[in-house]
């Protein structure tokens, strides 16, 4: 029995075009799929039609055959297909019964609806949540789990109803590197236990290792589905997917004559280096030296006399409960791009709203342009600092894109006009400055969201994980929209969990761990230094792996390691 | 999160122990009580509550709530009466210019007392009554299933809402939206409120329920519970006393 698609065309009641157009497709038992493609390609469609989410929750236009292990999906219903097909949501959230104080509670929800045993119940949920991982978090209150935690009660309680099929729709997008890894291992153990598994991600490098095919959406039709190595080795798709750095490597090096072309590409870090031993040497003096120490760098002192953007001294934060967010922060920063990393509850969030006053210290001092943030109202700091939240949807209120980015600029007394003509080009929002806000896919929303700061002209921008659920074009324009700040002389502070996007844009960066500082250096510095990356719990980028893995230091990107291999005779 | 708000206390007392159903008795046997019986059953009634509240446990999370409540209503219950309920005009004592009368303290001792019955024994029944085996015991006594959701969800909607809000605010006043300032400000700071708070809780709902359906929220046919509530002889005693207690005051009323 498989999942079979036969030109299956969508269009979602009031749109003017189809989300998906004539795909079909065949789904093995036990196989495990990989969807991906840019934002609005259909992927979440696709996933929608196979627990009958489309047609029977999403109205519209149907046409084509869908079939379910045997079950024709257009005929049946969501409870009844629900049996065979568990689906996990984005938002981590959102997904949970919201009747439920405990997760063991959670998981036995769709349990106790099909009317099993009471001890049953229990052993199955309990089985459930030792099989993603999180058995320890039986008795806690949802409400207080981390999102990557929550993702895995999630597939708990998906599982607990014994599908056959497992559907994933971008479900790490909102979570932490840590909460990622968890969740793609909980998944590959769910395939080798014999599951169907479909998940939607940009995030190849992890994805196409685990995946035995990738099927590719673009523009609601399917432009590519194979062996995720083949998928990938076509260069022609590149502006559509997030090629992984270690399979752009492995092209570069099969370009260059390195690597025989006939060779598999590398999916993993481990694959890549092995190629790389196999066929070239790197001599470590040939790497741009990083540098092994992390002491603060030149990159965040003043570029102008006076004082500096922002300063921070002896900053302590303790939240009512007693939490202590930070502790003794010492930081200047007044130009370029400074990163802010760290694990979730590192503090990062916490400094961010100290940055416009949204937070006071509990001990220390945070002054902006030379003024103590304690004596002046968010409103006023607003001036100089513009911060952009990481969800949208707590943002975003006025009906066109036009308005909502007006809004900032009207409130500081600005030339709303062309500081929103300047901020919507920058964004690539062109095509939608008079859509409303609501009608967007989430990923365009957050970059309104980025656009309605950027266009209040401040000094010092705070964009909390711009990169966030952007496909690879989104994430270029939030790349160059960040240089081109740099540029202009304004302090740009994003906080990512995103290395590439930081080894990449940051002139500087900030690691927190535990509220405090861990590492303030330029990103080979940082990014060079395993023991700071252990210490802040983050991941290197994929060429600085590779480069450990073969035992060399410092902190090369995929050209420099590219540059510096030399082909064995 | 929920500050200020009481909530369920996880325990092991003997109130904890008991079926929900039995405590929802009591609760309505201790309101109709109270106000049916005279002061000195009801001081007894508060005995027994306030040794209920520590023989569980829970004195701990009840008594600050419950002087929170009580302390201004007391107060406000003696000035009030104190001063302005004559009765047969006998004074209690003068404080200046104003007398305190006897009636009026009396009759503001009894509601106190009354109503000190009334918060302690809802206080004792929030803190020792898990809300997903009080929605499968209402369930199970025939209330409908999607009530019973409605109620526990409701309970749990509070502090994400709050959370949803404070966000939002940071994210509007970042952007230079002045919530304190002139009247004009503030109803703009409202709608910028309201707006992303009502959109976003639709989003989740819209989720939620898909996640709900899926999981078999809709589906026909018998449900089972996680939660074994067993009713033991102490259940039963203890709500047929509640019956009989209530139906005995207010036979002597009548009389």
């Amino acid at each position: 029995m498989t999942i079979e698609l036969d030109g299956v065309t969508f269009t979602y009641e009031h749109a003017a075009e189809p989300a998906l157009s004539d795909v079909s497709c065949r789904i093995e038992d036990g196989s495990f799929v990989g969807v991906t493609g840019p934002t609005d390609a259909g992927k979440t469609t696709l996933c929608r039609l196979l627990p009958g989410f489309v047609p029977h929750f999403f109205g519209g236009d149907l046409d084509g055959a869908i079939d379910v292990r045997g079950v024709d999906v257009p005929e049946s219903s969501i409870g009844a297909l629900g049996d065979a097909v568990g689906f996990v949501f984005e938002s981590p959230a959102d997904q949970l019964t919201g009747a439920a104080t405990t997760v063991l509670e959670e998981v036995a929800f769709g349990l106790e609806q099909r009317g099993v045993p009471r001890d049953e119940i229990e052993r199955r949920a309990r089985e459930r949540l030792t099989e993603v991982g999180v058995a320890d978090l039986a008795d806690r209150d949802p409400q207080s789990l981390s999102g990557g935690q929550l993702q895995r009660v999630a597939v708990a309680s998906v599982l607990a109803l014994d599908p056959e099929v497992l559907v994933l729709d971008e479900p790490t997008s909102q979570l932490d590197p840590d909460g990622t890894r968890e969740l793609f291992d909980a998944v590959s153990r769910m395939h080798e236990a014999g599951y169907t598994v479909v998940l939607v991600s940009h995030d190849l490098q992890r994805l196409a290792p685990r995946a035995d095919r990738l099927l590719v959406l673009e523009e609601g039709r399917l432009r590519a589905d194979g062996a995720p190595r083949e998928v990938l080795a076509d260069a022609a798709l590149d502006g559509t997917v997030a090629t992984p750095p270690t399979v752009r490597l492995g092209r570069g090096l099969r370009a260059d004559g390195v690597v025989p072309a006939d060779e598999p590409l590398p999916l993993t870090v481990q694959a890549a280096a092995e190629e790389l031993r196999a066929h070239a040497t790197i001599d470590g003096a040939d790497l741009p030296d990083g540098g092994s120490d992390s002491t603060p760098a030149a990159a965040g002192s003043p570029s102008t006399a006076g004082d500096p953007r922002v300063r921070l001294d002896g900053v302590e934060h303790v939240y009512e409960g007693g939490v202590e967010a930070l502790t003794d922060v010492d930081l200047t920063l007044d130009a370029g791009c400074v990163a802010l990393l760290g694990h979730n509850g590192s503090g990062k969030t916490t400094l961010a709203k100290h940055l416009n006053g949204l937070l006071e210290p509990t001990a220390g001092r945070v002054s902006v342009a030379g003024a103590d943030t304690r004596e002046q109202s968010v409103a006023d700091l607003a001036t100089h600092v513009g911060l952009a939240f990481q969800n949208p949807d707590e943002q975003l209120f006025r009906p066109t894109v036009r308005a909502e980015v007006a809004f900032g600029p009207e409130n500081l007394g600005r030339d709303a006009d062309r500081a929103v003509e300047a901020a919507v080009e920058a964004l690539d929002l062109g095509e939608v400055i008079d859509e409303s806000t609501y009608e967007l896919g989430r990923a365009v929303r957050k970059r309104v969201a980025v656009a309605s700061v950027v266009a209040m002209g401040t000094d010092v921008v705070v964009l909390d994980e711009p990169t966030g659920g952007q496909d690879p074009a989104g994430r270029a324009v939030i790349g160059r929209l960040v240089d081109d700040l740099v540029a202009e002389g304004r302090l740009v502070v994003p906080i990512t969990h995103d290395v590439e996007f930081a080894r990449e844009h940051a002139d500087r960066i900030v690691a927190l761990a535990d509220g405090r500082v861990v590492a303030d250096g330029p990103p080979a510095a940082v990014f060079g230094n395993a023991e700071v990356l252990d210490r802040a719990g983050l991941d290197p980028p994929v060429a600085v792996a590779v480069a450990a893995e073969l035992g060399l230091s410092g902190a090369p990107t995929v050209a420099d390691l590219r540059a510096a291999a030399r082909p064995d005779d | 999160m929920s500050e200020g708000i009481v909530s369920y206390r996880p325990g092991e007392g003997p109130i904890h122990s008991l079926h929900p159903i039995t405590k929802v008795v009591l609760v309505v046997s201790v309101i109709a009580g109270a106000y049916l019986a005279p002061t000195p059953v009801v001081v007894a009634l508060l005995a027994a509550l306030v040794a209920a509240t520590v023989v569980d446990g829970v004195l701990d999370a009840v008594w600050r709530p419950a002087v929170t409540i009580l302390l201004p209503l007391g107060a406000g219950l003696f000035v009030i009466h104190g001063l302005f309920t004559r009765g047969d005009g006998t004074a209690l004592t003068a404080v200046g210019p104003a007398t305190v009368w006897r009636a009026g303290v009396e009759f503001a001792l009894a509601t106190f007392l009354v109503l000190a019955a009334f918060v302690l024994a809802g206080l004792l029944f929030v803190t020792t009554t898990h809300p997903k085996r009080l929605m499968v015991g209402l369930i199970e006594t025939g209330v409908p299933r999607k009530l019973g959701y409605v109620f526990v969800a409701s309970l749990q909607l509070v502090p994400e809402l709050q959370r949803r809000a404070r966000n939002i605010l940071d994210a509007q006043r970042s952007r230079g939206l002045d919530t304190g300032g002139s009247p004009r400000e503030r109803i703009r700071a409202l709608v910028a409120l309201f707006g992303p708070l009502l959109i976003g809780t639709l989003v989740s709902t819209q989720t939620r329920s898909l996640a709900l359906e899926a999981r078999g929220f809709s589906m026909e046919g018998p449900r089972t519970s996680l939660y074994d509530l067993p009713e033991t002889t102490v259940d039963h005693a203890l709500r047929l006393g509640g019956v009989i207690a209530v139906a005995g005051l207010g036979a002597w009323r009548l009389l």
